[in-house]
């Protein structure tokens, strides 16, 4: 695997979290200027360890659990930045890096278990097809997680009129939420495709719809559905704020246990 | 030497302060008068409602402080003894230190306010349109623009709200982002709704929405600000529209009930909606806070924001005086550059004198030497010159940054026996070069 270069970019994450953390609560430009250097770099490393990797492989690196965490921990990373330079919400700076760098850190500890890789089959290319689609809804999923942890954060110093100096340093309830419906909206197509994909790729594998065990298509549709149910209630009735940033946490959840469900 | 006089209000009563201070077409008179008489050249005078200070440059010697006492009362009609009881004299490096502080909001009344470093810009404005300002009190003015701005961009002296009227908007801004296309409705047409409204406004919000018991008095609120004044039995639907509500009425008893908020929420399709009651007694229910989505501030609650808000100042405070007392340090030593500067200049044209004395000394016993060979000699007479200066210029600069400017500068005219004053520097220094200036103060 080609990954010698994710030490050094799992570094450049560490210590750009830290400085997050720092240019957040100690109001340092210094740091916040450092944090961006640092998420840039690491970004940088794991798109040379990806490339790499696809060299290795012959292909398009994700066919496996541990491929599939590195390019998830670079999306979200991706994702960050993005919202970092569009929006100007530094503060997900607490959130998005440290699951993007998890991810990565999953990654480098799978490689050490030996995966078989999937069959050559001639539908090779439908099942790459669903893992990237499953790679860019997760992602999308977590920028949504991640505004609704600081969207409930904000709601409850407001409310408790406690802390009120540290929300400065946050986007607005109203960017919060903004941002955490799009990343939804986003997410959730992408979603229902990969999960369509992964059922149809499931036939067509083994002839049935679920695999072994079910795990993975359970949390899938579960998180399908909490989201639909979000998207309608948000649409059609306007429903928002804090019972939706917990829907979104929730439904997060579910997606992420799709991770674990995971068979390769 | 810079003189300022001044008083605060801390120092002096409003009556006081009010008689002291001056207009800005008084300005215009009184600054060419000021900076022309007696030991004074340059002059600025600052005059707010809360304070009045005036600032000059004078020629060195006693008396300076004494003659800007009595310039001032005679121009306010004081009695001297009045401005020693109501006034403060700041020279030299504690003037600078005290006008650094005052355009840093440190000695504000509302600790770190913004509004003093426009009025320190305007003062500054008005002395240089009226011709009055020179080098010194320019460079004095710059470096404190500077420094007040650096002071409160670096220090936490002018963050967070500390008006109640302001705590509101910053909230709101926390709640809504950008306030721009944001509607407010206020349930009362009093002087503190009216207030908030004009930082609300102020700050983007777009639509005014005005509720009254009097619907005229509605109408005419509504109007100054362009909105809309709405009867009371419209509040609800009013309410449902609105992302700010700012109630302030005279009712005794709450007049926006938790029952009330959650029919208006049922048809808001999840906005927030920001209650501000600045009402006593309260307007609205306390328990509406508990509703989801909506805000609830009452006065005490923005009371106790601006109170936190304010012991947060007083601690940058700290870390403010510390950076000004670093401004006022890089500012001493382009004081005591200025110092050197004419003693440096002096020293090198009496060695350099010397030199040529002695070339053409024995200029007759040079002729039988080739051209080449002259120029050889007098190279080396300027090299040794040179070469001799190298150690005393080098004293000279580090005394001035180590702050022993005067007196080193004193020895070394003693020692080399240099002119006193002005060098004679036929290349015409103009007022405003350092040299001559520096010079000037030694005259």
């Amino acid at each position: 695997m080609g990954l010698l270069l994710l030490p050094f970019a799992l570094i450049a994450y560490f210590v750009a979290i830290f400085l997050s953390f720092v240019g957040t609560l100690g109001r340092s430009a210094a740091a916040r200027r450092g944090e961006i250097s640092l998420l840039s770099l690491a970004w940088l490393l794991q798109l040379a360890a990806i490339v790499r990797q696809g060299q290795l492989v012959g292909g398009f690196p994700l066919t496996n659990m541990g491929e599939y965490l590195l390019a998830l921990g670079w999306v979200v990373l991706t994702f960050h930045l993005l919202v970092w330079f569009r929006q100007h919400v530094e503060a997900a700076g607490l959130i998005l890096p440290p699951l993007a760098a998890l991810m990565t850190l999953g990654a480098l500890l799978l490689h050490a278990r030996a995966i078989p890789p999937v069959p050559e089959t001639q539908q090779r290319g439908w099942f790459l097809f669903h893992t990237t689609l499953a790679t860019l809804g997760t992602a999308a999923l977590c920028v949504a997680f991640a505004m609704s942890l600081i969207y409930l954060f904000q709601d409850r110093a407001l409310k408790t009129k406690r802390k009120l100096r540290v929300l400065e340093r946050l986007p607005s309830l109203d960017a919060c939420d903004r941002i955490g419906f799009h990343a939804v909206l986003w997410g959730f197509p992408l979603l229902t495709l990969g999960i369509v994909t992964g059922l149809v790729w499931n036939w067509h594998l083994h002839g049935v719809l679920v695999g072994n065990n079910g795990a993975k298509e359970l949390f899938g549709l579960l998180a399908w559905a909490v989201f639909a149910l979000l998207l309608y209630a948000r649409l059609a009735r306007g429903f928002r704020g804090r019972k939706s940033a917990y829907m979104t946490i929730a439904g997060f959840a579910f997606a992420l246990m799709v991770v674990l469900g995971m068979s390769r | 030497m810079l003189v300022l006089l001044g008083m605060n209000h801390r120092s002096a009563p409003l009556p006081v302060r009010e008689k002291a201070g001056f207009s800005e077409h008084e300005l215009e008179s009184v600054l060419p008068r000021l900076a022309g008489s007696g030991p004074f050249r340059e002059a600025m005078v600052l005059s707010t409602c809360n304070r009045v200070e005036v600032l000059v440059r004078a020629e060195d010697g006693p008396g300076a402080a004494g003659a800007l006492k009595d310039f001032l009362a005679e121009a306010k009609g004081f009695e001297v003894a009045d401005l020693d009881k109501y006034g403060y004299t700041y020279q030299g490096l504690d003037a600078v230190r005290h006008l650094f502080a005052v355009a840093s909001g440190l000695d504000s009344m509302v600790l770190g306010e913004p509004q003093i470093l426009g009025q320190v810009k305007r003062a500054y404005a008005l002395a240089r349109a009226a011709g009055t300002t020179g080098s010194i009190v320019e460079h004095v003015m710059q470096h404190c623009l500077a420094a007040a701005k650096k002071v409160r961009s670096e220090t936490g002296i002018s963050r967070h709200a500390v008006s109640v009227a302001f705590a509101a908007v910053t909230l709101a801004r926390q709640i809504f982002g950008e306030l721009s296309g944001r509607t407010v409705l206020l349930l009362g047409a009093g002087k503190m709704t009216e207030l908030a409204a004009r930082h609300l406004v102020g700050s983007g919000a777009s639509r005014i929405v005005v509720a009254n018991r009097t619907y005229t008095r509605a109408l005419q609120l509504a109007e100054s600000f362009g909105g809309a004044a709405v009867n009371w039995d419209e509040v609800p639907s009013a309410m449902q529209r609105a992302d700010i509500v700012v109630t302030g009425t005279a009712a005794a008893q709450p007049v926006v009930t938790k029952a009330d908020v959650q029919h208006v929420l049922a048809g808001r399709r999840g906005r927030p909606l920001f209650i501000i009651d600045i009402a006593v007694p309260r307007d609205v229910e306390p328990s509406v806070n508990t509703l989801d989505g909506v805000y609830l501030y009452d006065i005490d609650d923005l009371q106790q924001v601006v109170d936190a808000n304010l012991e947060e100042r007083k601690r940058a405070a700290e870390d403010a005086r510390h950076r000004i007392e670093e401004e006022v340090a890089t500012f001493e030593r382009w004081l005591q550059a200025l110092e050197v500067t004419p003693t440096i200049v002096s020293l090198r044209r009496s060695f350099q004198e010397v030199g040529e004395k002695e070339i053409e000394r024995h200029r007759r016993r040079l002729t039988g030497l080739s051209e080449d060979q002259q120029h050889a000699v007098e190279e080396l007479t300027r090299g040794v010159v040179n070469k001799l200066l190298h150690a005393p210029l080098r004293h000279l600069k580090e005394a001035a940054s180590a702050g022993r400017a005067t007196s080193v500068a004193k020895t070394y005219r003693e020692i080399f026996a240099l002119p006193e004053g002005e060098p004679e520097d036929g290349d015409g220094a103009q007022d405003g070069d350092p040299i001559r200036l520096a010079g000037g103060r030694e005259s």
